[in-house]
């Protein structure tokens, strides 16, 4: 006889009886918390503990055809993507989902084989915060899981999109800059086939040009959203001349790999050159000097974008599409040029 | 044997047990798992009644068997840090090479949420699951109903799972041993958060070069902490009002240091001529620190990389060891040095 014959399972109709409840208060408080007050629920998860219980998550999903698990799918390594991955777990908690994150590493083919993952029932529904390539998504719209875009534009998928408005975020860190006194202004930009990255090139090209700079000698150059590119590109706007008196990044990460190739040309931040980053991130708030950012809501985006799809799946909806503002925050690495 | 449903232990009803209450065939039962949309509703509802009344499990390893691999692993990390997307890193770099995909859940060192995400991976949901650190306690029970698993980064000896680590105990140590090398003899330690076995660990390393090289261990220089940023200046903060503060401090991880690195900056302390302030990981923020953090280098992409490796092995029914140990080393950077001479500036 096989070991596994010799355990006693305890099924939920067991827990239920121990307290005297139905089965079915006892299976609503373990999948659908919300719905059973906080008294049930603490004694009958005291109960389950103490009884070893453990849901038959297979019979569950056959049952059901649900998981009640959702997956968000990152395009990188960024911690930009944990912040939004926060909200989201805090909103698909509050419905009784959980959460897992998926990495496309910037490759379209990856997005579309966690479509395929949530197709054949491995999760209920996907967030794909930014997409490589629309128009593949677009083409397959027939065969689309529940889903929501979260970073991106959504225009001809047919889908939910939860936007933060990158170009007037890049446009408002040249107008900061332009108000300081600075003419020469640099752009360090995330890789061009990345719509984040093309849009925040796109603001900061139109605010260049709305304030009247000389293109010349307002170079962008593009490196991919690592600390690393930041640091090898500014080295290299540095040797420029007329140098550069300011450069906007676009992302944190990119602004303080800039900062570090500043201090060790012996420059003065703030001061020699001022340095914007962009997602107001850690990396930069704990940056000596703390850096010059534009910021926006990251937890909210990744609750919106859940709130969208837990919506869809219950039938509600569509979901209007958002564009959440990005707000500057001014701290220590801007100032007037020297 | 009989295969009556009544006859056997609870719990481990077999498909042909599900296929018989239900009155269909075994291939009608798998479709119902594998392809429910083929199935008339008359059907699916008499299967998963059998399945219910019978607490049908299918066999993960079987399924496996059969082909029907999900094809992904579940990375389980403690927390939202940025330090655990290096493990992630590593983790996808190997899983894609074994062509697989890799999810990430969150479990706030939390056991009812770890061991939800145990049971789905038991549930088929995902072929194999790595733990980065664990509070499962898991026990001979458990274990006999753990999907394959990997344990990464942590050192818990109560489980049998196989595991890929450093020795944090020995890393501490180490960097202890190098305050202790410059001259410090009055060194805090900010402790990890509780419950974690890294926080041990690398509590006992510090104490073990304390005893190692005679330096007395002062319990109130050991201050509590829980990996943040916000807990290193509480620290910072307590370190200096103290009447007869430490000269140097060893943080359980970076991003505690760092916090004490502000605080004692804000209240006009050097770093490192008034004090002395190594971290733990080298993580992202160490290196770009004013003054940049020397700090214990923990090879956390190679962690992950090598977890999903072991898992590999494991999922293909090869020997694995149990026990893979990775060099961990000190990274001497610029934010310790001698002690101070003379008191630190007044208090602010």
């Amino acid at each position: 006889m096989a070991d596994d014959d010799r355990i006693a399972m305890v099924r939920m109709r067991d827990v239920a009886r121990a307290l005297g409840v139905s089965v079915s208060t006892v299976s609503r408080a373990l999948s659908q918390p919300h719905l059973v007050s906080d008294e049930t629920l603490e004694r009958v998860n005291a109960m389950a503990a103490r009884m070893r219980f453990r849901p038959n998550l297979a019979a569950r999903d056959l049952r059901t055809r649900t998981t009640r698990s959702l997956l968000v799918a990152v395009p990188s390594f960024s911690p930009l993507f944990l912040e939004i991955f926060r909200g989201a777990e805090q909103a698909a908690a509050a419905h009784g989902y959980g959460v897992l994150m998926a990495h496309t590493g910037s490759d379209a083919d990856r997005e579309h084989i966690f479509l395929d993952q949530v197709l054949s029932q491995r999760a209920d529904g996907l967030v794909l915060v930014t997409t490589m390539d629309p128009a593949r998504l677009a083409e397959r719209r027939r065969n689309f899981p529940a889903m929501v875009i979260a970073m991106d534009n959504a225009a001809g998928i047919g889908v939910p999109a939860m936007q933060i408005d990158n170009a007037a975020g890049a446009a408002a860190a040249v107008a900061h800059l332009v108000g300081l006194g600075h003419r020469r202004i640099a752009h360090i930009g995330g890789p061009p086939e990345q719509s984040l990255a093309r849009e925040r090139a796109r603001g900061f090209a139109e605010a260049v040009a709305a304030a009247g700079l000389e293109p010349a000698h307002c170079p962008r150059v593009a490196g991919d959203f690592s600390l690393a590119s930041g640091e090898a590109l500014m080295a290299r706007l540095l040797t420029r001349y007329p140098r550069p008196t300011a450069v906007v990044a676009a992302n944190d990460e990119i602004a303080v790999g800039a900062l570090q190739a500043i201090k060790r040309d012996g420059l003065v931040i703030g001061r020699d050159v001022s340095v914007v980053g962009f997602d107001d991130l850690r990396i930069g708030l704990l940056h000596d000097p703390p850096l010059t950012t534009v910021g926006f809501d990251k937890v909210e985006l990744g609750r919106l974008a859940i709130g969208a799809l837990i919506a869809g799946l219950n039938g509600r909806g569509p979901v209007a599409d958002a564009i959440l503002p990005t707000a500057l925050e001014i701290r220590a690495t801007t100032g007037a040029p020297a | 044997m009989t295969r009556g449903a009544g006859s056997r232990g609870r719990g481990t009803a077999t498909i042909h047990d599900v296929a018989r209450v239900a009155g269909v065939s075994i291939a009608t039962v798998s479709r119902a798992f594998n392809n429910p949309e083929l199935l008339s509703p008359d059907a699916r509802a008499a299967i998963d009644h059998a399945v219910a009344v019978l607490n049908y499990r299918p066999h993960v390893a079987a399924r496996r068997l059969r082909g029907s691999r999900t094809n992904l692993i579940l990375v389980v990390v403690p927390s939202l840090n940025p330090y655990f997307l290096d493990i992630f890193a590593g983790a996808e770099a190997a899983a894609r090479a074994a062509g697989y995909g890799v999810l990430v859940g969150h479990s706030e060192r939390e056991l009812a949420r770890e061991r939800d995400y145990v049971e789905q991976v038991a549930a088929g949901r995902a072929d194999g699951l790595i733990l980065v650190t664990t509070v499962g306690g898991y026990d001979e029970h458990d274990l006999r109903r753990m999907p394959p698993t990997v344990i990464a980064l942590d050192v818990s000896e109560e489980t049998q799972l196989p595991k890929v680590q450093i020795d944090h105990a020995l890393a501490a140590e180490m960097i202890t041993h190098y305050l202790i090398d410059q001259g410090h003899t009055r060194i805090a330690h900010i402790m990890g958060a509780e419950g974690s076995s890294l926080t041990s660990h690398r509590r006992d390393g510090f104490q073990r070069a304390l005893a190692r090289r005679g330096v007395a261990f002062d319990p109130a220089l050991c201050l509590p902490g829980d990996f943040t940023v916000e807990c290193g200046a509480a620290a910072g903060a307590a370190i200096v009002s103290m009447a007869d503060p430490p000269t140097a401090v060893f943080a359980a991880n970076d991003q505690t240091a760092i916090g004490a690195l502000h605080m004692f900056k804000s209240r006009g302390w050097r770093v490192p001529e008034d004090i002395s302030v190594v971290g733990f990981d080298d993580g992202r923020l160490a290196a770009i620190a004013t003054p940049p953090l020397s700090t214990v280098h923990v090879p956390t992409h190679q962690i992950g990389f090598r977890a999903i490796e072991q898992l590999m092995l494991l999922l293909n029914n090869q020997p694995i060891e149990r026990d893979v140990v990775l060099e961990a080393e000190v990274v001497i950077r610029r934010s310790a040095g001698l002690p101070r001479r003379c008191p630190p500036p007044a208090r602010a």
